[in-house]
């Protein structure tokens, strides 16, 4: 029986040299360690051994299985190796064609300028208060000081609707929302979209959209000194660390008094160019102290309560920020031009 | 507002330069938009005498001028003009000269343009020179004869720097508040303030005025019977006028300020309205029936034909200059055809009124009538400022179309003006501006721009804004008078010291751009369109909840009379603009308004709505792309509702009904809670037809207002992951086919199982070996248990159970 397992063993180690096949290895296999395989074939003789040997026949069969077993498991391995090799050779990919694509949007530069103030604004403090496109006269005009058929409402040419209500012109009504249902101290900003009667054009749209803020406080508490700090700080982080910011006298009915705010011209930076008319600067927002009659308007009294209002259009804003003069493009969602928004982010928002 | 500079100096003199002038009056809310260099159209050309006119020798049609041009001496030329005459002044261009309009009128009208003059000798005879008419000049298209210029001009000098041909012409901007700056003086007082300069109006000749209309022999009368909208109304008749063209110099000043040049009346009317900013009116006094002038309402004169030639509705309200008999203008807007001032006119009432400005605003605007004059008016002219301009016109009257003044200026006021005076507190003035600005420049500033300033206690003054300054009524004007003359720069920017308080949060805002957020993480563009759309647009796209569409009172065209019920027709309208411009894809979302009729009112409400056609996810090179679809649209929709935590009671359900413009088999529409929030699905072939694309096209329009109120419910509890593990068990019914699945799903996962945990669709089949008309639907159940791994046993127990209950429930066969 030894003699038995000695040829055995020879004849399966011979066979799985160096190079043998899987089918070989797999042969090999089934004939030495299968169910009806050489060793189970000598494990049944075992019977026919004397007593005194077989623990030491037991051992030497068991030491042949796992010989054989790891002798096929190295093999296996370096077969699967080998077969591994050779595949990495095969079915190279050119990985210079593009990948899938996965959908990825992105959003309007007009929406990036409106977050990006309102990101702003709401750092300093401000809160963001939406109100209404579908307004009344007095919300809109009557409130905001301008008497009708005083010519400072032909500032702003009204689209008029059914049932004596209008669309709003600016974004000033939501003062009067929000004053009238609310006590000082306040430092609001209304985001929104305005409508006026302009044609489509490089300037003008019968809808845009504006911003308008106001801070309102105890009298004294909130001066014109503030209106320029605050909005000097605004305009700065908007535009930039260097923008010059300069305040200029004008009219505006529902301030008292009023300013209109420049920025130094951000293609010339204050030299004088085409865009600025040679001024050096453009016009960016207009601003004042609240007019005590539009404070009159939500009951309050001009002698306890003052602060300041400014409103600025978000479209026009977003044309300058981005050195672009039609404000059509804003409107007519031509993928060419809102694709270069694809990865836009505080850059050029 | 136009100013000639030439006009300014007459009135002040500053030592800034252009530059600082154009800035100053910038900063101080006056912006000059334009600033236009006007050059000569001549050059030397010289004023001369007319001594001698003799026949050429040798042409019946030419003469031979000699004319003396002062201290260039003597010259003699060839003239053919039918007006030369021994005597007049005219115009001599010398051997040399330029002339803008040409020799002999042939030029360009530009002074680079034109050639030398060249001494010639016409007919035998050598002449020295040229007499010039107005067209040869450049100044207008009169070459009828020579230029005459006025006797007083003197002889020598040269005729541009005479005629201030070279000049600078700023363009300001107006603010509706500052009616006083439009005219020169009033901004040549803005100016004088601003420098501090002195101001000087023009020196007139007094003419002695009555306040008693019935004071003069019966040539006019003026009888105010709406004092409340006139109350004050001046008059002066005039008698030996000849109309005729006015001189140069007063046409050219008219014409640089953008006014048509008539004759010298009207003129000398629209010049003093220019210069001092009072309107005036000439009226042909032969044609005032009776010498009265009546201030009234229109009332029962219903029509009325003005200047232009147009025939005007009048409300009853609308204030009138009468007769006795008839109407003669539109006060203060336009006067009429029938009292005009004619070429045969030689008596003229002027008037100069102060009228209400709302009135002339209610006329102006209710006949979409704007003048010079309403313009004016409408802002407020100067409330004591009538008498000086009739003075100031009777002048130029007399001196340009030979009038004479026939009785006193008749002056009525019938309502005085009220005595208006502000109590300053300085101190609410510092608290206003956040600078201290001293007493005394306050008071100095405030005088500069025609106050009066009087004590008034301790940290106040009385303050008496001038009759030309309506808009100044309160301290808050005052801080910005005095705001605007020191100059904002000089008030300090400081940052407002607040407590650290946090707003409120804004949920609605955070949920807005977190649903921008998902719509580009679905592959979505952000896309913008107007809110103004076409009533066929309307018609095709009702919106979610159909109301009715508000219709704009005043639209800008008919392609934009109504506001948009969806926010569809826009979307589709940018589809196909880029799929005209080189796109094969597009899908792009918008978040925005939408409008209709609720209860007969307009009403407002927030949509969110996409529109997806073509490639939406690519493929790698050679393996398909997945095109837009239902199931894509629905997919996002579903994505945007798990992430705001509403998928589970979201229904979809088929209603051809909802939607027409959506293809009936492959639409559907969007409940929560039994409510319509929303419809999805392909656009119908028609509409696609319509749109000329190839492609289907997906959309859907949700309403966001109502979504949002769901994603801004307070987030549910958080629990473990469970510790036991799940058993599947699968079930496949069988039923007909247009049962929605979905439904299915949703039968069985309401069974009552205590060890059910999910129930989950994985296939819908149909085909053999399933009956026609019949399809299965395998669902995948999950049971587990809450404190032990179940056995088998129990689970097939509790599925068993399931699946009789599902089978009778729904009357579904079990696939086998």
């Amino acid at each position: 029986m030894r003699q038995q397992l000695k040829e055995i063993r020879s004849r399966a180690l011979a066979e799985l040299g160096e190079g043998a096949t899987e089918a070989q290895i797999e042969n090999v296999r089934v004939r030495v360690l299968g169910r009806t395989g050489e060793l189970t074939e000598i494990m049944r003789r075992m019977r026919e051994v004397p007593n005194e040997e077989r623990p030491a026949i037991g051992r030497l069969i068991n030491e042949l299985k796992s010989e054989v077993e790891s002798r096929i498991a190295a093999l296996s391995e370096t077969l699967k190796r080998a077969e591994m090799e050779r595949s990495l050779g095969e079915a190279r990919l050119d990985v210079t064609l593009p990948g899938m694509h996965i959908p990825r949007g992105w959003l309007h530069p007009v929406t990036l300028s409106r977050e990006r103030m309102l990101d702003i604004f709401s750092e300093m403090g401000f809160e963001v208060v939406e109100t209404q496109d579908v307004e009344d006269d007095f919300h809109n005009f009557g409130a905001l000081n301008f008497p009708a058929d005083h010519p400072a409402r032909e500032m702003q040419d009204t689209f008029f609707l059914p049932g004596g209500l209008l669309l709003r012109t600016h974004t000033s009504n939501g003062q009067i929302r929000v004053m009238e249902r609310r006590r000082p101290p306040l430092a609001i900003v209304c985001p929104g979209n305005c409508y006026r009667r302009d044609e489509l054009s490089v300037r003008a749209s019968p809808m845009f959209s504006q911003i308008e803020g106001f801070m309102v406080d105890r009298a004294g508490v909130i001066t014109m000194g503030h209106l320029k700090g605050v909005l000097s700080e605004f305009l700065r982080a908007f535009f930039g660390p260097g923008t010059g910011v300069r305040f200029r006298s004008s009219f505006f009915p529902f301030t008292e008094p009023s300013a209109e705010v420049d920025i130094s011209c951000l293609l010339c930076h204050g030299a004088g160019c085409r865009v600025c008319k040679q001024s050096g600067w453009t016009e960016i927002l207009g601003s004042g102290m609240i007019h005590p009659n539009v404070l009159r308007a939500v009951g309050y009294d001009p002698a306890e309560f003052q602060g300041f209002a400014f409103g600025m259009g978000v479209e026009r804003t977003s044309l300058l920020k981005l050195g672009v003069d039609d404000l059509r493009l804003f409107f007519e969602n031509d993928l060419r031009f809102l694709s270069q928004f694809r990865s836009a982010g505080e850059a050029v928002s | 507002m136009k100013l000639p500079l030439s006009w300014l100096k007459e009135f002040v003199t500053i030592d800034a330069g252009l530059d600082e002038l154009c800035r100053r009056l910038t900063m101080a809310g006056l912006e000059v938009e334009n600033v236009a260099h006007i050059a000569p159209t001549f050059d030397g050309v010289f004023i001369a005498k007319v001594l001698q006119v003799e026949r050429h020798p040798n042409a019946d049609r030419l003469n031979l001028c000699e004319v003396d041009a002062g201290t260039a001496g003597h010259f003699k030329v060839v003239c053919g003009a039918p007006n030369a005459r021994a005597g007049m002044t005219a115009a001599l261009a010398k051997v040399g000269a330029r002339l803008a309009g040409g020799a002999h009128g042939q030029g360009t009208g530009k002074l680079e343009d034109a050639v030398p003059l060249q001494a010639a000798v016409i007919r035998g005879v050598q002449s020295e020179g040229m007499l010039c008419s107005e067209l040869e000049l450049g100044l207008s298209t009169e070459h009828q004869g020579i230029l005459e210029l006025p006797h007083d001009a003197p002889a020598g000098h040269d005729l541009a720097s005479y005629l201030q041909m070279a000049d600078t012409v700023l363009d300001i901007a107006i603010t509706p508040n500052r009616g006083d700056c439009l005219s020169i003086l009033g901004l040549a007082r803005e100016i004088a303030a601003l420098f501090g300069a002195r101001w000087q109006p023009p020196r007139l000749r007094a003419i002695k005025a009555s306040a008693v209309a019935t004071d003069v022999p019966a040539v006019l009368i003026v009888d105010i019977r709406a004092p409340e909208l006139c109350p004050r109304y001046a008059a002066l008749p005039m008698a030996k006028v000849k109309i005729g063209p006015s001189p140069v110099l007063i046409r050219r000043r008219l014409e640089l300020c953008g006014m048509r040049a008539l004759n010298n009346v009207v003129d000398a009317t629209n010049y003093v309205m220019i210069e001092l900013g009072q309107p005036l009116h000439a009226f042909d006094l032969d044609r005032i029936a009776g010498g009265k002038i009546v201030v009234r309402r229109a009332g029962d004169d219903h029509e009325f034909e003005t200047l232009d030639n147009l025939k005007r509705t009048l409300d009853p309200a609308d204030l009138m200059i009468a007769d006795s008999e008839k109407p003669l203008a539109l006060a203060g807007v336009m006067g009429g055809l029938n009292s005009e001032v004619s070429d045969s006119t030689t008596r003229i009432a002027l008037e100069s009124a102060y009228f209400e400005p709302i009135t002339i605003a209610r006329t102006a605007r209710r006949l979409g009538l704007r003048s010079e004059a309403s313009y004016r008016f409408e802002r407020g002219i100067d409330r004591s400022g009538q008498a000086a301009a009739l003075m100031r016109a009777a002048e130029l009257i007399r001196r340009y179309a030979g009038g004479r003044e026939i009785g006193p200026i008749i002056d009525v006021e019938g309502r005085p003006a009220p005595y208006r005076e502000i109590d300053l507190d300085l101190r609410a003035m510092t608290s206003i501006l956040g600078v201290e600005v001293p007493a005394a420049e306050v008071r100095r500033r405030l005088k500069a721009i025609g106050a009066t300033v009087t004590p008034g206690g301790r940290n106040h003054f009385k303050v008496a804004p001038p009759p030309f300054r309506p808009d100044l009524n309160e301290t808050a004007d005052l801080a910005e008078e005095v705001a605007r003359l020191v100059g904002l720069a000089e008030i300090p920017a400081t940052v407002p010291m607040r407590m650290a308080v946090v707003n409120p949060p804004n949920p609605g805002r955070a949920l807005v751009k977190r649903t921008r957020d998902v719509m580009i993480g679905c592959g979505l563009v952000e896309a913008k369109t107007i809110g103004f759309i076409a009533p066929g647009e309307n018609e095709r796209f009702p919106g979610l909840g159909a109301n009715q569409p508000v219709r704009v009172t005043n639209p800008l065209s008919a392609e934009l009379s109504e506001m948009r019920r969806s926010l569809l027709p826009g979307l589709l309208a940018a589809l196909r603009f880029n799929l005209n411009r080189e796109a094969i894809a597009f899908h792009a979302f918008e978040i925005g308004k939408v409008f209709g009729l609720r209860d007969g009112m307009p009403s407002e409400a927030e949509r969110i709505a996409a529109v997806s056609y073509g490639d939406y996810a690519l493929g790698a090179v050679g393996q398909p792309a997945i095109k837009a679809g239902f199931w894509t649209i629905k997919g996002i929709v579903e994505t945007y509702f798990r992430a705001f935590g509403i998928p589970a009671t979201a229904e979809f359900e088929p209603d051809v009904a909802a939607a027409p413009y959506l293809h009936p088999g492959r639409s559907a529409i969007v409940k929560l809670d039994g409510a319509i929030v929303g419809v999805l699905g392909e656009l119908h072939p028609a509409e696609a037809l319509r749109l000329e694309l190839n492609d289907p096209c997906v959309l859907f329009e949700l309403d966001s207002q109502h979504l949002l109120a769901y994603g801004s419910l307070a987030r549910q509890a958080i629990i473990a992951p469970p510790r036991f593990p799940a058993i599947r068990r699968d079930l496949a019914l069988v039923l007909e086919r247009d049962f929605p699945a979905d439904r299915v799903r949703r039968a069985v996962s309401e069974i009552t199982s205590p060890l059910l945990e999910s129930v989950e669709l994985f296939d819908v089949y149909e085909g053999n070996p399933i009956a026609p008309g019949k399809k299965s639907v395998a669902l995948a159940c999950r049971y587990r248990g809450k404190d032990r791994t179940l056995t088998d046993e129990e689970v097939n127990r509790a599925h068993a159970a399931l699946i009789e209950q599902a089978t009778a429930l729904l009357g579904a066969e079990l696939r086998q």
